[in-house]
């Protein structure tokens, strides 16, 4: 039982800091509503005991967490002056580029961990191999997310006229 | 030429919000049978989808989020039960657009699954 609510009061205490990544506006609104019910369904989740049960009740947290930030942020962007004020452009070309290669980052050590010891990757290099990695990734996200960019206004008339 | 109005999206035809994603067409349900907090939601909508829709914090406050600003569905002064009462908790309702929004889509989908049953292919199949 002890043992019980010590895991919850550190779930809590984890989720809360997941939930200061959204945005602020949404935060104030919301944040106490989902900490009760991440709480109550913390609960069940114990209540059954199961390690498997709790494993895959944070797999779906974390999944929740992760899509629901993005759409948030995203919302939080396009939001309050609308896609075309040059403010979310300017921040456009700063966020996406970063966000997707912080995210694609974790993909070197990921990669390395993969093909250790195959096509000449030495094992015991591993943090140059996987720095090597993360590098080619996040030039290649960079790249991409400019072209996205670019790109943009174009998709967006395309759009308007097809409607 | 003349500049259209912007429309609110409580003047917006229920037409132009279709169609609804799943979770919201969920949560809509969910609350045509009474108002809810979030917790009775998520487990309502677990129950009714038989498990296929699974709705964590996140997704649930954010469509919430969404359906609050459209007009779709509001908060609720009042408790349906107030000794079961938990202060923290806040209760969400129907607004009257959200009830249209509901059946119209309900609509939509029925005509689309007679639709669907009218075809050929679609008779020879059986359900898994």
């Amino acid at each position: 039982m002890y043992l019980g609510n010590l895991s919850i009061q550190y779930a809590e205490r984890f989720y809360n800091a997941l939930l200061s990544l959204y945005p602020v506006q949404f935060r104030i609104r919301f944040a106490p509503e989902m900490m009760q019910l991440f709480r109550d369904c913390c609960h069940d989740a114990l209540e059954k005991g199961q390690v498997a049960v709790l494993v895959v009740f944070w797999l779906q947290v974390l999944r929740d967490f992760f899509i629901s930030l993005v759409r948030e942020r995203g919302r939080e962007l396009t939001g309050p002056f609308g896609s075309d004020h040059p403010l979310v452009a300017f921040f456009d070309m700063l966020l996406i580029p970063t966000m997707v290669t912080a995210k694609l980052l974790a993909l070197g050590p990921i990669f390395t961990l993969l093909f250790r010891g195959s096509y000449g990757i030495p094992a015991d290099q591993f943090i140059a191999t996987s720095g090597f990695f993360s590098l080619a990734i996040g030039a290649l996200a960079v790249a991409a997310s400019i072209v996205m960019t670019k790109l943009r206004p174009t998709v967006r008339l395309w759009v308007k006229l097809s409607a | 030429m003349t500049k259209q109005a912007k429309l609110t999206p409580q003047e917006r035809p229920v037409e132009t919000m279709l169609p609804l994603t799943p979770a919201v067409f969920h949560i809509l349900l969910t609350l045509a049978d009474g108002e809810a907090h979030g917790y009775a939601m998520m487990q309502e909508v677990t129950r009714r989808s038989g498990g296929t829709v699974r709705l964590g914090p996140g997704t649930l406050y954010g469509a919430i989020s969404r359906l609050l600003q459209d007009g779709i569905i509001e908060e609720s002064e009042e408790r349906p039960d107030p000794e079961m009462d938990d202060t923290r908790r806040r209760y969400y309702r129907l607004t009257k657009l959200g009830a249209r929004l509901l059946a119209t889509e309900t609509e939509r989908l029925a005509d689309l699954v007679r639709a669907a049953r009218s075809t050929k292919a679609v008779r020879k199949l059986k359900p898994a």
